[in-house]
């Protein structure tokens, strides 16, 4: 248990921790700025340093603070098992002394079991036998007593272990699971902490090994520089001193030459000052080999410190490489990072595209689909309402009304869409449809009604002022004036010299470009200035448009007051870039299907036939069913008048017959009773006529 | 071409309305939709992939459609041999195992597939029942891509319920049967000969989620266990780290497995922790340590003591290429923590030394602090959980006041002051900083190491 104290008592210590390492993070800069003062050589150094030890200090506490906790767990742990190791050997040393007791006190009761054995023999009388017996019996039932009772402590122990086994396991998997806990919570913090850590890490080393560099650098610069300098120095030196030496040589041939004409002169006279005046020659030529020696001496010195340089150069250079290697081997493994996670991001850029694709061709097919289905839609549905029109028709004709066709031409016409597909170019079409759209638009706005009324009486009145070319120029120069400043200076200087004309042409260019206008642009702009003008006209003048003309002449030569020039233009510009927009969008997404058109279309179709003629059809057909169900019994009555019919006539002919049999009967009875009056032939002739009804 | 255009016609033909039917059976049917023969190709070979594979002569950005797109119940023995390292394993990985952390595995996936079915495989094999077919065909398979196996389980054979009359028997000729119980687990002989790439094997002679079928038998290793392993382990030639934990090791296994590695090759590591290697086995290990290159030796919780310390001691006297030893939780008391402090008196490689809960006492750090004012080569210490005392406090502090070498050194739980042990760690702390303002390539290094 105290264990598991010691372990709460951990849980709170991270906090505890990281201030500890904010403050040896404190401490620790502290003490970086004061070692390279000590040290204190060249700033550049000691700000290196510095940086170095920072980088360092907080590197080695990261590291620290890593180990730190699993260390503690560890040896947390560790003691627990130390413990639990000697809390078990004492308990075996215990259970063995005490078993080891036991055996001895049981020893001894056997040996005084086995003296009492002893004892028995010797006894004869039956009644000493028997106590004798009765107390070998009762120690026997001691020493069995005393094992029992050992058996019974033993598994009590036993018992008490497991529960304690138990609990212990119990214990463990709560600790367990709070170290879970733990070890979730300080891996999040770590883990976020390490990434603010690393990116202030890199950066750190990044600058560091820039400065690096640049020091680096700057030394070998200085170095190879001061290396040329001493050997250029040198050089010079060495030249000055050949120059010298010539000099001298130079004097000296010249002193013998005149030394050898006089001796020439003296030359029988005086051999031997010319032997002597040789000896001084020579003793000045061994001065100046001397002298040529020390020269020698002073170059080797030279080359002798050159070396040095250059070990210092090799030095340099090495550590440079040193940099470089470690340079690589990080540059490797970042590029080896980077080429595995480049790999990734290309295939899945690729199925990125991939989808793209098969998105766009979907779309496409899609929308193809909908268009064949709307179309054939359309077809149906003509169909359908020429057959209604059809059936229409022979109503009227049954009911003997005159019946015309509604509106041929409509139904003669395809649909929207149809007429759509039919055009060769759809574009021309979509202004078509945009058209209506637009007057639609303009007769529902009544508010703006009035502004575009004017727009477009005004765009028939700017037909007129655009044949007046002359106006626009005007217009156009007044338009270069007034947004002069728009325009370089550079261009202005450029159009001196041009004509006029020329010079508000270019102008122009250079303004539309600035204001990312086009040259199509150019006359509704015009327009615009136009308009504004006309406005100006009616806030002065109103009415009387016989004086207009004049006043347009008039304006002509006053035109437009300057002032209105600029907030015209930008009203334009406001205007284009939001109608540009828009037809951006519209040219971006899908073709916007006009819906009012169609709506119209269908609406059109769906009342081919109208409420009156359904009315009429109603009653007709009320009509008509009654006049069925009357067929109907007349039909079920027709059969039976048959009948009769039928009937009737059967018997007539059976009258008839009979009236002729009763003609030739009485024909024969008068001959008969001409002949012989009887009696018998009345029963005969009703036999027969009998038989032949039965027929 | 298309069904709904062909369907305009019926103005014309009386029978219009049947040739609508056949869009009523299927309206989302377009031939619009269909994809583009490239990739119908490529879905044909995929579907087809297993009758005729055709793989190497396609382009790199077909090679990736046909990977994302090929079953993953392609047999093994199949997709083994045309697939190289790529998404296709990665997609059987993550089908098998949640948790993929390729960085374990050298960024390689195909390696991680062999190795973690190879590890499964092993796990669920059942001596006796499994064959060992089905390990061996997977080896021929896998034998160049493993280079690790971390075995965390194996089970024994399955136990036939014995009828009393067998009881008795056995109880009779138990004494005899012990060994050829036939508890024995996996035969590695079958496997680890075949493996030429394999260089860490980490075994556990356990089985994990037991429940209330807990026998102990079942957490150790039999004696034909032991020297099948043994035998298997010396076949191997490239095998650099051996760990063998918690699988009561006893000190008759552990000399037998050291026998067979004592003139093994390329063994640089050896992990022993967490077994119940005593004295015996303690002595063997430090023979082993004369004679092989062991770099690295953890012996964590076991159950030496003196003796074999002193065994471990006298080796590492003459040893120069052992670089970390692990002794925690031993029981090596003055008597082994001495001699491993002498020891250290004449090795100039050790960097790593880990006495932590042994039960030493002041007198071990007094002869540590002798060395450690003597030896520069010692970086990190542990001694923690150990009743160093007052006195041990005292020693230490002196040693470290003239050491400059050892960066970390853990006297946790020890009963020293905790001024004194502030004052140690300050002294390590700036052992370390002076250290990596010294050298700071070498620490790179050791680093990319």
């Amino acid at each position: 248990m105290e264990e598991a104290d010691k372990v709460h008592e951990e849980a709170p210590e991270p906090p505890v921790l990281s201030d500890n390492q904010e403050d040896k993070k404190g401490a620790s800069s502290f003490k970086g700025k004061e070692d390279p003062t000590e040290e204190g050589n060249e700033e550049l150094k000691t700000k290196m340093q510095e940086e170095k030890k920072d980088v360092n200090k907080r590197i080695m506490s990261l590291q620290k603070r890593l180990t730190t906790l699993v260390t503690n767990i560890q040896t947390a742990a560790d003691a627990k098992e130390m413990e639990r190791r000697s809390g078990m050997e004492d308990n075996c040393r215990i259970r063995d002394e005490r078993l080891k007791n036991d055996a001895k006190a049981c020893q001894e009761k056997v040996e005084e079991i086995r003296k009492g054995w002893s004892i028995v023999n010797q006894k004869v009388v039956h009644s000493e036998l028997q106590s004798v017996l009765d107390s070998q019996q009762q120690l026997c039932a001691a020493v069995i007593e005393d094992k029992k009772k050992l058996i019974r402590d033993l598994q009590q122990e036993r018992r008490v272990k497991e529960d304690q086994y138990l609990k212990n396991l119990r214990r463990l998997d709560e600790e367990i699971k709070l170290m879970l806990d733990r070890m979730q919570q300080q891996f999040q913090n770590l883990s976020k902490a390490y990434s603010e850590e690393l990116t202030q890490l890199q950066g750190v080393y990044q600058q560091e090994i820039e400065v690096l560099l640049a020091k680096d650098k700057a030394k070998l610069d200085k170095h190879m520089k001061e290396h040329w300098d001493t050997e250029l120095e040198s050089l010079m030196e060495r030249r000055r001193m050949v120059e010298e030496s010539e000099k001298t040589v130079h004097d000296v041939m010249l002193e013998n030459t005149t030394k050898i004409k006089l001796m020439q002169l003296e030359e029988n006279a005086k051999s031997q000052a010319r032997l002597r005046e040789q000896q001084q020659m020579k003793g000045k030529s061994v001065v100046l080999n001397l002298k040529q020696l020390e020269h020698g001496n002073k170059n080797a010195a030279y080359n002798a410190k050159l070396e040095e340089m250059k070990g210092k150069i090799l030095g340099t250079s090495k550590e440079v490489k040193n940099l470089k290697t470690k340079y690589a081997k990080q540059k490797d493994k970042f590029m080896k990072q980077r080429q595995y996670l480049s790999e990734v991001h290309k295939r899945s850029r690729q199925h990125y595209e991939r989808m793209q694709k098969e998105v766009r061709y979907t779309t496409a097919a899609d929308a193809r689909k909908f268009e064949e289905m709307w179309v054939m839609m359309e077809e149906e549905v003509t169909q359908l309402a020429e057959k209604a029109l059809a059936i229409d028709s022979l109503i009227c004709k049954h009911l003997g009304l005159a019946w015309e066709r509604p509106s041929a031409a409509f139904m003669e016409s395809p649909g929207p869409r149809r007429s759509q597909e039919h055009d060769t170019n759809p574009n021309s079409h979509l202004l078509q449809t945009r058209h209506p759209s637009h007057c639609s638009q303009r007769m529902m706005d009544a508010s703006v009604g009035p502004s575009l009324e004017r727009d477009s009486e005004h765009s028939t009145g700017v037909e007129e002022g655009e044949l007046s070319s002359e106006t626009l120029m005007k217009v156009m120069e007044l338009l270069c004036d007034e947004t002069g400043f728009l325009v370089e200076d550079k261009l202005r200087k450029l159009l001196v010299p041009m004509e006029k004309n020329e010079q508000t042409i270019v102008k122009l260019h250079s303004l539309f470009a600035v204001l990312g206008l086009k040259e199509k642009d150019l006359p509704k702009l015009l327009h615009e200035f136009l308009l504004m003008y006309e406005r100006q006209q009616g806030e002065r003048t109103e009415g009387a448009e016989a004086m207009e003309n004049s006043a347009t002449a008039d304006s002509t030569s006053r035109l437009i007051k300057p002032n209105y020039v600029l907030p015209t233009l930008r009203r334009f510009l406001e205007q284009h870039r939001k109608r540009s927009s828009s037809h951006q969008q519209s040219s971006l997404s899908h073709p916007a299907r006009d819906t009012s058109v169609e709506e119209a279309y269908w609406d059109r179709l769906g009342n081919i036939i109208t409420e009156e003629k359904l009315k009429l059809w109603d009653a007709a057909e009320r009509e008509l069913k009654q006049y069925e169900e009357v067929l109907m019994d007349i039909s079920v009555l027709v059969p039976e008048t048959e009948l009769l019919r039928q009937q009737n006539t059967e018997l007539r002919m059976q009258l008839q017959q009979i009236l002729s049999m009763l003609n030739s009967l009485w024909l024969s009875a008068e001959g008969r009773e001409k002949k012989s009056r009887t009696r018998k032939s009345r029963p005969s002739t009703t036999t027969s006529s009998i038989t032949q009804c039965s027929l | 071409m298309n069904l709904p255009r062909s369907c305009r016609h019926s103005k014309v033909t009386p029978r219009g309305h049947k040739m609508r039917r056949i869009i009523a059976e299927d309206l989302d049917w377009s031939l619009a939709t269909v994809s583009s023969l490239s990739n119908l190709c490529l879905q044909c070979i995929v579907n087809n992939f297993e009758e005729k594979p055709i793989y190497e002569e396609l382009t790199s950005s077909e090679k990736d459609f046909i990977q994302n797109r090929v079953s993953l119940s392609l047999p093994l023995h199949f997709a083994a041999n045309v697939f190289p390292d790529g998404v296709y394993w990665k997609r059987r990985c993550e089908q098998k195992w949640k948790v993929c952390d390729v960085s374990n595995y050298g960024e390689s996936w195909k390696r991680m597939f062999f190795e973690r079915q190879l590890e499964n495989i092993i796990e669920l094999f059942v001596p006796g029942i499994t064959e060992p077919k089905t390990v061996l065909d997977m080896v021929t398979l896998c034998k160049d891509h493993i280079k690790k196996l971390n075995i965390a389980q194996l089970l024994p054979p399955v136990k036939e319920p014995q009828t009393e009359d067998e009881e008795q028997a056995t109880e009779l000729t138990l004494e005899n049967e012990d060994d050829k119980s036939g508890m024995d687990h996996f035969d590695f002989r079958i496997l680890l000969d075949k493996l030429t790439n394999l260089e860490e094997l980490h075994l556990v002679y356990k089985v994990k989620s037991c429940g209330m079928n807990f026998e102990w038998s079942m957490f150790e290793m039999t004696n034909r266990d032991c020297e099948s392993l043994a035998k298997a382990l010396k076949s191997c030639k490239t095998l650099k780290l051996f760990r063998l934990h918690l699988s009561h090791l006893e000190d008759k296994k552990c000399r037998l497995l050291v026998k067979y590695l004592l003139d093994h090759p390329s063994l640089r590591t050896l992990d022993f922790s967490h077994n119940v290697i005593g004295d015996s086995g303690a002595r063997a290990i430090g023979k082993l340590l004369t004679k092989s290159k062991l770099e690295i030796l953890n012996l964590y919780d076991n159950n030496i003591g003196g003796p074999g310390a002193k065994a471990i001691a006298h080796a590492l006297s003459k040893n120069t290429t052992l670089v970390s030893l692990n002794l925690c939780l031993n029981r090596l008391n003055d008597e082994g923590g001495q001699a491993i402090c002498k020891a250290l008196l004449n090795n100039k490689t050790l960097l790593h030394l880990q006495l932590g809960a042994n039960g030493v006492t002041w007198l071990t750090a007094l002869s540590l602090s002798s060395v450690l004012a003597q030896n520069n080569t010692l970086k990190s210490i542990n001694l923690s959980c150990n009743t160093l005392g007052e006195v041990g406090g005292n020693a230490l502090e002196e040693a470290m006041s003239h050491n400059t070498s050892v960066t970390e050194c853990n006297i946790h739980l020890t009963d020293i002051e905790e001024r004194k042990v502030s004052v140690i760690n300050q002294m390590v702390w700036n052992n370390q900083f002076r250290k990596q303002e010294t050298s700071p390539r070498e620490k790179n290094t050791e680093n990319a190491n």
